[in-house]
């Protein structure tokens, strides 16, 4: 074909410009060590890049995350085990208390003791955190939870549990309520609560249990005359069994288990009814002012057996349920730690795949650059080369 | 010997002009658009000498242009469309770079705006947390609006060059008028099949340069005269005359302008659709394709954001325990009036439901009797009279339309302009629930709550606690179930042997068209209580519920996610500029062709020039011979008489 010498020259130069172009992209590719420069040189995998780094800033957030739970989590944990040591205290005050060696002063000094402790306990209940917030007082986190009202201690927190996110689909609860804490805790065992009433005139004191798990209805126990003949009757009155009395024997109505120590008068009764949720504060209270209450009467220091026997049972549940709400906390700063330990793994894949996607191959890279120095350097001596054909050199 | 003289002197002049032309090739070789020339040459008419025909040497007949019509023309083809893709691909590039950045633009703002809320939901009481969770909420406003004034600055662009272009498009046409004078006089003037070369070649140089702008169609008309059409067959050019391609603002937006084909009777017609090829199709193409859906895009996931987000935090309580109000400025579509508008008619229009909108916009036009309203993208038309609920919009059109009114509905154009926080202060940042629960301490069971959640701000916020009270007999003799006192009343059928690991329901209509999960094994007269959410300040729900949004599929029919969809939007630039680069190395390759036929016929080569030269240079002196010869001869002759 025929070739004109401005084609000639347009061809050299074009051939000289496309690769400088190539040259400068390679140039440009390994000055920022990225293969994609612009979305147009890989669609596909700049939205996967785009996506990447969106997985890793939410990882990186739920790291954060992570660390905020853990630390909140570690804060009620150590809180709980706290109260759980002087709620252990307070056990061995009540055993050292029903022991039959004290005098009114010597247990009016362990209901002090025992004041003292409840004051300690109820100063966990109402702490804060670093931020402010009291930690027992579910979504009223500015409002103190416990507060004394009476002769009792009313919750002024609601049942609000805070929950955080600490993976795409796995929220874990921080915060437990001072409801679920402190307050759900049952008297008496758990299921039954008894109580034998002030005007009591014997020394007997009553053991109970119960073979069902929830009792429904209320019992009273009445000594019908000082021979030990009883009769009990349901909340509306109706008869439900009558018997005589054999101390220390137990005997059984309506799936109620009882053992009646001693002898009682004519009038003596014991009321029974269900378990109920009471505020770990105000049993403790009651505790104190029954061992600060003098009791010199027989009948008194049977009553005064009672109450311990039972407050035992009482702490017994509180301890249970700081156990339990512990256990539960260990739970989830474990599932923390495995969300973490996870969440680092995942975060390790994403960066290896933007890595893939993203990184020059720097061998790959520098062999093309050289070649296409090469060809570059090829280009421009053609171009030379072929400026220099002219027939006007041999014209003279 | 006469003769001699003459025939040498003929010979002498014609190698001469061979000479010229020559040297005329050479000093063009680089001149842009010139076609090598060429003198053809012929025998003298011989005389009759004894009763021979003797030659009387040579004359120039005519000088020739290397030309073929056909090349020139696809060559101009060819141009059209190079001068198209080049466009359109170098404002594709500028989006393409502008999107690059924006893993760490938009894309990463978005991830710090959600992650400002997990902040506050780390720590919902704390005014820090919040304060930094309405600074980022500006910070992603800032993004859309760089990105908006982004793409309006790439809008201005595409409009200066429209005007720099139609400007040439004109003075071109000029040029090519008064060529074609100017070849019709020359030719007039010359003998008979004697063409102005370089007048020729300077028309289809000029051309070829309109070809680039615009796709032209050329008509020959006789006397060497070119007519020239544009767009579908209105005459840019005939004979001396010319008619002005011009820019007029657009339809619907004026910052989208359209070109306009103006007659010399005054009247103007808008051609932009029909133009084809050349510069200013490429940057047309860019601006209503690219640069549009982008916008679109960008927009839909404004209002997106903010509807969603506004929708979750309306159901929310903030700090003094006030439901929560917008947190972004609600969106809404856009409704632009066409300027070519007859009657009063207006038209409005509202997104209903954000999850349907797509990223497009829609034409509405009235045809006599009923409205149609067509997709731009996909090109679906829907009819009605006053009102047309098409992709989660509601349009609605007043009385008295003229037919062929029309208006112009953009349900995201302005979106991201638009997109403004519209909280101020960090206490009203809906971090908590309205409703909250709480199971009654005398409970005898283990009844509990997981999960309460509202879906509407009816009745709210709640005046009267209600209460959920289990009965064994609930639902008559041996159904087991919660009755709800107050509230939205009911009875809720729940089985403690069967359901204690958690049963949900909707509850009735209203107070918050509440759903709540119930778990336990509750005895009968258990009582859960269900009340208004005063002083939570510590309850993170709503926030929580604010941050699944970000990976919800909220929008395009429940298909993709906020923080998906950008990640798509940049992806259609890449493969639009990926597509619009290799359109334009294989329009590259084919223009390179049909320039190289072009140049192979018409272009000068240099050697080809100097073999030229030396041979009429041989014949000059071989001519200037033969008169020194017949100069010898007839001093021989005079020298015999002396």
């Amino acid at each position: 074909m025929r070739i004109s010498s401005e084609q000639q020259f347009s061809q050299g130069i074009d051939a000289i410009l496309v690769q400088q172009a190539k040259l400068n992209e390679t140039q440009e590719q390994l000055a920022s060590g990225n293969r994609i420069l612009t979305p147009s040189d890989d669609p596909s995998a700049s939205t996967q890049l785009i996506k990447l780094s969106a997985l890793i800033a939410s990882n990186n957030q739920y790291d954060r995350n992570i660390v905020f739970a853990q630390n909140q989590i570690g804060l009620s944990e150590s809180k709980l085990k706290s109260a759980g040591d002087i709620l252990q205290r307070v056990r061995e005050l009540v055993v050292q208390a029903n022991t039959a060696i004290h005098s009114n002063g010597s247990r009016g000094a362990i209901g002090t003791e025992i004041q003292n402790n409840l004051d300690a306990l109820l100063d966990i209940a109402n702490s804060k955190d670093a931020s402010g917030e009291y930690i027992f007082s579910g979504f009223n986190s500015t409002t103190q939870p416990f507060v004394k009202e009476g002769d009792g201690y009313a919750y002024k927190g609601d049942q609000g549990e805070r929950l955080l996110r600490v993976s795409e689909d796995i929220r874990v609860q921080v915060r437990d309520s001072g409801a679920e804490v402190f307050q759900k805790i049952k008297d008496g065992d758990g299921r039954l609560k008894v109580n034998s009433p002030d005007s009591n005139q014997g020394n007997s004191t009553i053991f109970l249990e119960s073979n069902v798990e929830s009792v429904v209805e209320n019992y009273a126990i009445e000594f019908l005359d000082g021979g030990g003949r009883y009769e009990i009757r349901n909340a509306v009155g109706d008869v439900v069994q009558t018997g005589q009395l054999d101390s220390g024997v137990q005997f059984s109505f309506n799936d109620i288990n009882v053992t009646i120590d001693g002898s009682p008068q004519e009038g003596d009764r014991f009321e029974i009814r269900p378990a109920t949720n009471v505020d770990i504060f105000s049993t403790l209270q009651a505790l104190s002012d029954v061992l600060s209450r003098p009791a010199d009467s027989a009948s008194a220091l049977a009553d005064l057996t009672t109450h311990l026997t039972q407050a035992l049972n009482e702490i017994d549940q509180g301890l249970a349920k700081f156990l339990g709400v512990r256990s539960s906390l260990g739970n989830r700063l474990q599932q923390l730690d495995v969300r973490a330990a996870e969440n680092i793994n995942a975060n390790i894949r994403y960066e290896r795949s933007v890595s893939d996607l993203k990184d020059l191959d720097y061998a790959e890279a520098v062999s093309r650059l050289n070649m296409e120095k090469t060809g570059l350097q090829a280009a421009q001596q053609a171009y030379v080369k072929v400026q220099g054909l002219s027939l006007f050199n041999y014209l003279r | 010997m006469a003769d001699g003289l003459q025939i040498g002197t003929s010979a002498l002049l014609a190698f001469q002009r061979g000479l010229s032309t020559t040297g005329h090739n050479i000093s063009n070789a680089s001149t842009e658009g010139f076609s090598r020339q060429s003198v053809q040459l012929g025998t003298n008419q011989p005389r009759l000498i004894d009763g021979a025909w003797l030659g009387t040497g040579v004359s120039m007949q005519s000088i020739e242009r290397s030309y073929s019509a056909f090349l020139t023309k696809d060559f101009q083809v060819a141009s059209s469309a190079l001068g198209q893709f080049e466009a359109s691909s170098k404002m594709a590039a500028r989006l393409d770079n502008l999107m690059a950045d924006q893993e760490r633009g938009l894309s990463a703002q978005l991830e710090r705006f959600f992650n400002a809320f997990q902040d506050v939901s780390n720590n919902p009481t704390a005014i820090p947390e919040r304060q930094v969770l309405l600074g980022e909420s500006e910070a992603l406003a800032e993004q859309f609006h760089y990105l908006d004034q982004a793409f309006s600055a790439l809008n201005a662009q595409v409009s200066d060059q429209l005007a720099t272009y139609v400007d040439e498009i004109n003075q071109h046409a000029e040029s090519i008028a008064a060529l074609n004078d100017a070849i019709s006089y020359a030719r007039s003037i010359s003998k008979e099949g004697s063409e102005p070369n370089d007048l020729l070649d300077e028309r289809d140089r000029v051309l070829l340069q309109l070809s680039k702008l615009v796709g032209v169609s050329t008509i020959e008309q006789g006397e060497g005269v070119v007519n020239v059409l544009i767009g579908n067959g209105q005459p840019l050019v005939i004979g001396g005359s010319v008619e002005k391609l011009s820019l007029e603002v657009g339809e619907f937006d004026p910052l989208q302008p359209r070109l306009t084909y103006q007659r010399s009777n005054g009247t103007s017609t808008d051609i932009t659709q029909y133009l084809t090829g050349g510069s200013i199709q490429g940057l047309v193409d860019f601006r209503d394709n690219m640069l549009e859906s982008s916008r679109q895009q960008l927009g839909l996931l404004a209002s997106g954001i903010s509807a969603v987000i506004n929708g979750q935090h309306r159901l929310g309580v903030d700090l003094d325990g006030e439901l929560g109000e917008d947190f972004f400025k609600p969106l809404d579509a856009e409704v632009v009036k066409s300027i070519d508008n007859f009657s009063a008619v207006q038209a409005t229009a509202a997104i209903t439901d954000i999850s349907l909108v797509q990223p497009t916009n829609y034409k509405a036009t009235f045809n006599g009797s009923v409205w149609e309203l067509k997709n731009l993208k996909t090109g679906e038309v829907s009819v009605g009279t006053e009102v047309i609920s098409v992709d989660g919009l509601e349009v609605t059109f007043t009385e008295d339309a003229f037919v062929g009114d029309s208006f112009l509905i953009r349900p995201n154009f302005r979106a991201a302009n638009n997109f403004e926080v519209v909280l101020r202060s960090p206490a009203d940042i809906a971090a908590a629930s309205p409703l909250k629960f709480s199971e009654n301490l005398a409970n005898r069971g283990t009844a509990g709550v997981d999960a309460l959640v509202v879906s509407s701000r009816e009745n709210l916020p709640l005046t009267d606690p209600f209460t959920l009270t289990f009965d064994e007999n609930g639902g008559g003799a041996g159904v087991p179930g919660y009755i709800v006192a107050g509230g939205p009343g009911g009875f809720l059928a729940y089985d403690p042997e069967s359901d204690f690991a958690g049963k949900s329901f909707e509850l009735d209509a209203g107070f918050g068209d509440a759903s709540i999960r119930l778990t336990g094994k509750p005895e009968s007269g258990d009582v859960i209580t269900i009340e208004r959410n005063t002083e939570g300040t510590g309850d993170n729900r709503n926030v929580l519920s604010m941050i699944d949004l970000q990976t919800e599929d909220s929008l395009l029919g429940s298909s993709i996610s906020i923080q998906d969809l950008f990640a798509i939007s940049v992806a259609d630039v890449g493969i639009r500029t990926r597509q619009s680069q290799l359109s334009l190395e294989t329009q590259q390759v084919l223009t390179r062709q049909t320039e190289d036929a072009f140049k192979s016929k018409s272009g000068v080569n240099l050697d080809e020039e100097a073999a030229n030269l030396m041979r009429y240079q041989q014949a000059y002196a071989a001519a200037a011979k033969v008169i020194t010869v017949a100069d010898e001869m007839f001093d021989i002759l005079l020298s015999s008489f002396r």
